[in-house]
C-alpha cells in the first residue's frame, strides 16, 4: 500500500478522523505473505461481504450465502499468486483501517462504523483512477467478487432476483413496475 | 511406427463413408443412411450421446465450483481456447483442449475445435440464415477469388428440405438480401428493439431490421417430434447440450436419424489419416485412420467419401492424402489445395445507452438476436472496400452487476442490484472477407501430432479491406444507433484473431473451372470424383451469413447427387 492512498483515506474520512498512515502502512505491508486466507480472513471478509450486502427485510445476506467460503475457495482455483495477496492485503487493509480509525478491528465494529468505513473506500475507488492505487483498485475488485458470489448463490439467486431454471417460453415485452425483481442473468 | 491393423477387407466395407459428424457429417449420414447406404462415420473425438452426456445441461450456477468461471490451470493450458466466448467451466468438455491439438501459426489464428460425436453442432451460435442471389454473384461481380458454380436457384430447395427437418424459426420478412425459409414461429423482439428498429427503417429506406433467424424448436412440427425433439425452454444453455433436443445438433437430430435407419456405424475416437487413392481405377478406395486411444491404424473402405471433418480438419486430411498421382494432396493438381481460405470479420462492436422503457421488461432466454441484413454494396459497388457486413443488435436493462446510483454497499445498494437498470444495446458486425491466394493452409514439413499426421500450418490474416469495413461499421453503427435515440455510443474493436469468429471458410472450394478449383458445382472432387467435401472447406466465399446452414443444404444436395451417380454406375 502506498503512503499516498493511505492518505486519500484521511481526506475521505475527513478532518478530525484520527487515522496514523504510517500506522496502517507499518502495520498491513508485512501482513501479507500468504497467498492463502487464513480462517480469520476468511470470518473478516465474511463481515466486509455482510455490510455491502446485508441481510434485509428477511431475504438473506452475503453470511448466508457464505461468500467468504466461496470466495476462498474460487481464489485458490481461478487467480494467481499475486491476485490472491492482492485481495488478501485489501481486506487487512480494510481490518488496520479499522483499527486506526476506531480501535478495534472490523469485526468488533458496529453496523455503523463498518458502514463508515467502508463506505470510505467504497468513494476513495469510485474517485481513484490510479491502477496503482492497489488497496482502491483491489477494494473494487473485491466487491465484485462479492456481489458475484452472492448472486451465483442459491439463496441469493432464488430469493433475491427472479430465478427461473426453466423459462419455458420468451414473451419479449412484459409490464415493469419498480420493485419488481432482476431476471438472475446478465 | 504404429502397427499397421488390416481386419478382413469385407468387414471394413462400407457403401459410403462420412469424415466427421459435425453439422455437414451429420446430415451427410442422415442422408446416406434414409437412402439405404450402409454408412460408417468416421469421428476422430469421443462418443456423445444426446442427453446422457450432457452432465452439465441441469445445473444451476451455484453447482459449479467456480459458478461458471474457468480455473487458473484450465485457462494456463488453453490459451488459445480460453479465448472463445462459449468455452466455460460449464462447457469445458466439449471443446478440444489446446495441448494435445497443437497446430502451427505462420500468423496468429485462433483455431478453435470441438472434437467428439456432434463436433461444433453442440456448442454452435445456432443462427441460420440462407444466403441470397447477391452473395452467390458476388466473386464474379466484384472479381474476386473465382465464380461459384452454383446459384441461389440450385440451393433453395435444398435449403427448404434441410429447414423442414431441421427446425428453423423466423419469420417471413420478404427481403431480396436474405430470402425467407420455411418457419417456425419467429421469436419476439422486446420493446428498445422494437422502437431501434422502427426508427432505424423509417430512416433508412434500405435497410432492413429483422428478428434472427436460428435452429431452434420455437413450435415443433411432426417430423421435429418424431425425431424425439420438443420444444424450446428458452433457458439458453444451449452449448451444454439441450437436454430437450430443442436446437438443431446431430446428436439431437440427424445422427439417431440415420442410426434408426440401422444403415449407421459411428467409429468414434477414429483420427483420419488420410483417403486411399487407387492409382488404377483413379479413385478414392477407402480412408486411413489412426485410433485416437491405441494409435493403432486401421483401414475403411467405400465407394463413396465425403470429407466433413470441418474446415481447415478437411484441409489438412486432403493435404496429407498424397500418392504418387498427387504428391501435393488429394485432387490438388491446380496447387490450389489448402489456399484461398476465409472467415468473419468480427472486429467490431458498438454499446449505448437508451433512456426510458422503465416500465417494460422480458420474460425468459432468447436464443437469438436482432439482424440487419447486409446493406453495403448489394447492388452495386459503393463504398472503398469490398463486400459487406451483416449487423446484430440486442438490447437488454442493467443486470447485477451493474454500478449504481450512490454508494456500492449495504441494504440500499443490495436491493437496488435486484431490480433491472435501464436498457443498453449491444451491436457487433459480421462481415465478409475476401479469400486471397496467400490466405493458406499447409502442412508441417518436420512436425507431427500424436497420431503421426503432420502439423497444421495457419497462414491467414486480416487486411485493408477489413479495417476499412470495421470503420465503416463503426460510423454507420453509431449513426444508425443515434438515429434511434441511443446515448454514450461507444465503438470498440475487438482485436481479436481471425479464426476466433469460429466461421473459417475454403482451402477446397468450389468452382466451374478445374484449374482454379477443387470441386464442381456438386462439391464433387474434380479429380478424384467418389470424394465430396461439403463442409466449410468447400466455400469459395463467405459472405455475411453465418454459414452452418449452406453447408447442410450443400451437403444434402451433394449426397443427392452422389447416390444419383452411383445408380447411373458413374461412381
Amino acid at each position: 500500500m502506498k503512503r499516498r492512498d493511505v492518505l486519500r483515506t484521511l481526506v475521505f474520512f475527513g478532518v478530525g478522523s484520527l487515522i496514523n498512515p504510517a500506522h496502517i502502512w507499518m502495520s498491513c505491508s508485512p501482513k501479507v505473505d500468504r497467498d492463502i486466507m487464513d480462517e480469520g480472513q476468511i470470518v473478516l471478509l465474511g463481515e466486509i461481504a455482510e455490510t455491502i450486502l446485508p441481510r434485509h427485510k428477511g431475504l438473506p445476506g452475503a453470511k448466508d450465502a457464505r461468500v467468504a467460503q466461496f470466495i476462498d475457495q474460487h481464489i485458490t482455483d481461478c487467480y494467481t499468486g499475486q491476485e490472491r495477496l492482492d485481495l488478501i492485503q485489501c481486506i487487512i487493509t480494510i481490518d488496520e483501517t479499522a483499527k486506526a480509525r476506531f480501535k478495534k478491528s472490523f469485526v468488533r465494529l458496529g453496523a455503523k462504523q463498518r458502514f463508515e468505513l467502508l463506505q470510505a473506500f467504497d468513494r476513495a475507488a469510485k474517485a481513484n483512477k490510479d491502477k496503482e492505487n492497489i488497496a482502491y483498485t483491489n477494494y473494487s475488485k473485491l466487491r465484485s467478487l462479492i456481489v458475484f458470489g452472492f448472486f451465483t448463490s442459491e439463496p441469493g439467486m432464488k430469493k433475491c432476483l427472479r430465478y427461473a431454471a426453466i423459462p419455458g417460453k420468451y414473451s419479449g415485452q412484459i409490464a415493469y413496475k419498480k420493485g419488481d425483481k432482476i431476471w438472475e442473468f446478465n | 511406427m504404429v502397427n499397421l491393423n488390416i481386419k478382413g477387407k469385407k468387414d471394413n466395407t462400407y457403401d459410403a463413408i462420412v469424415i466427421g459428424s459435425g453439422i455437414s457429417g451429420g446430415w451427410a449420414a442422415k442422408e446416406f443412411c434414409d437412402k439405404g447406404l450402409r454408412t460408417l462415420v468416421l469421428e476422430r473425438g469421443k462418443n456423445v450421446v444426446h442427453v446422457q452426456d450432457y452432465t452439465t445441461a441441469m445445473k444451476s450456477p451455484w453447482e459449479f465450483p467456480n459458478r461458471g468461471k474457468l480455473p487458473l490451470k484450465i485457462k494456463e493450458d488453453n490459451p488459445i481456447l480460453s479465448r472463445c466466448y462459449a468455452y466455460g467451466e460449464d462447457t469445458k468438455d466439449l471443446f478440444s483442449d489446446d495441448k494435445n491439438h497443437p497446430y502451427l501459426q505462420d500468423k496468429p489464428f485462433d483455431w478453435i475445435r470441438s472434437y467428439q460425436v456432434g463436433g461444433k453442432s453442440l456448442t454452435w451460435a445456432r443462427q441460420t440464415q440462407r444466403w441470397s442471389t447477391y452473395d452467390f454473384e458476388g466473386p464474379l461481380r466484384d472479381g474476386y477469388a473465382v465464380d461459384w458454380p452454383i446459384r441461389y436457384e440450385d440451393l433453395a430447395p435444398w435449403y427448404s428440405y434441410v429447414e423442414r427437418f431441421a427446425g428453423i424459426s423466423g419469420n417471413k420478412d420478404g427481403l431480396d438480401t436474405l430470402p425467407d425459409g420455411e418457419f417456425l414461429q419467429p421469436w419476439e423482439m422486446n420493446v428498445v428493439e422494437k422502437s431501434i428498429q422502427q426508427r432505424i427503417m423509417s430512416h433508412y429506406k434500405d435497410r432492413n431490421v429483422i428478428i434472427g433467424r436460428c435452429a431452434h424448436l420455437t413450435k415443433p412440427d411432426a417430423i421435429h417430434l418424431q425425431q424425439g425433439r420438443s420444444q424450446c425452454m428458452a433457458r439458453r444453455l444451449c452449448r451444454r447440450g439441450c437436454p430437450f433436443g430443442a436446437y438443431f445438433s446431430s446428436n439431437a437430430s440427424t445422427l439417431p436419424w440415420a442410426a434408426r435407419t440401422g444403415n449407421l456405424t459411428i467409429r468414434p475416437d477414429a483420427v483420419v489419416h488420410s483417403i486411399i487413392y487407387d492409382e488404377e481405377t483413379g479413385r478414392a478406395t477407402g480412408v486411413r485412420i489412426i485410433d485416437r486411444l491405441t494409435k493403432e491404424a486401421t483401414e475403411y473402405f467405400a465407394h463413396v467419401i465425403f470429407v466433413n471433418a470441418s474446415a481447415l480438419n478437411s484441409n489438412q486430411i486432403l493435404l496429407n492424402s498424397t500418392s504418387s498421382r498427387f504428391p501435393n494432396g488429394l485432387g490438388n493438381d491446380n496447387g490450389l489445395l489448402g489456399k484461398y481460405v476465409a472467415f468473419h470479420n468480427y472486429l467490431g462492436t458498438i454499446s449505448a445507452k437508451i433512456d426510458g422503457f422503465q416500465d417494460s421488461y422480458y420474460y425468459g432466454r432468447r436464443p437469438t438476436s436482432i439482424v440487419m441484413p447486409n446493406f453495403r454494396n448489394v447492388h452495386k459497388q459503393e463504398t472503398d472496400f469490398l463486400r459487406g457486413y451483416m449487423v446484430f443488435y440486442s438490447a437488454k436493462r442493467g443486470g447485477w452487476t451493474r454500478t449504481v446510483e450512490g454508494e456500492q454497499l449495504g441494504s440500499d445498494y443490495k436491493e437496488a442490484l435486484s431490480e433491472p437498470g435501464d436498457w443498453s444495446v449491444f451491436m457487433m458486425m459480421q462481415g465478409e472477407t475476401i479469400p486471397k491466394e496467400q490466405s493458406k493452409v499447409h502442412l508441417s514439413k518436420d512436425q507431427t501430432d500424436q497420431w503421426g499426421i503432420p502439423l497444421l500450418r495457419i497462414d491467414v490474416d486480416y487486411d485493408d479491406n477489413d479495417t476499412k469495413m470495421r470503420d465503416d461499421f463503426f460510423s454507420e453503427g453509431t449513426a444508425m444507433l443515434e438515429k434511434a435515440g441511443c446515448r454514450d455510443i461507444k465503438t470498440r474493436d475487438r482485436k481479436q484473431n481471425p479464426g476466433l469468429d469460429i466461421h473459417e471458410m475454403g482451402g477446397v472450394r468450389m468452382g466451374k473451372d478445374p484449374k482454379t478449383s477443387l470441386l464442381n458445382g456438386f462439391n464433387q472432387m474434380h479429380e478424384c470424383p467418389n470424394v465430396f467435401v461439403t463442409d466449410g472447406a468447400c466455400m469459395t466465399s463467405t459472405s455475411t451469413q453465418n454459414p452452418s446452414l449452406t453447408f447442410m443444404a450443400l451437403t444434402a444436395r451433394a449426397v443427392d447427387h452422389a447416390v444419383k451417380e452411383m445408380k447411373k454406375g458413374n461412381l
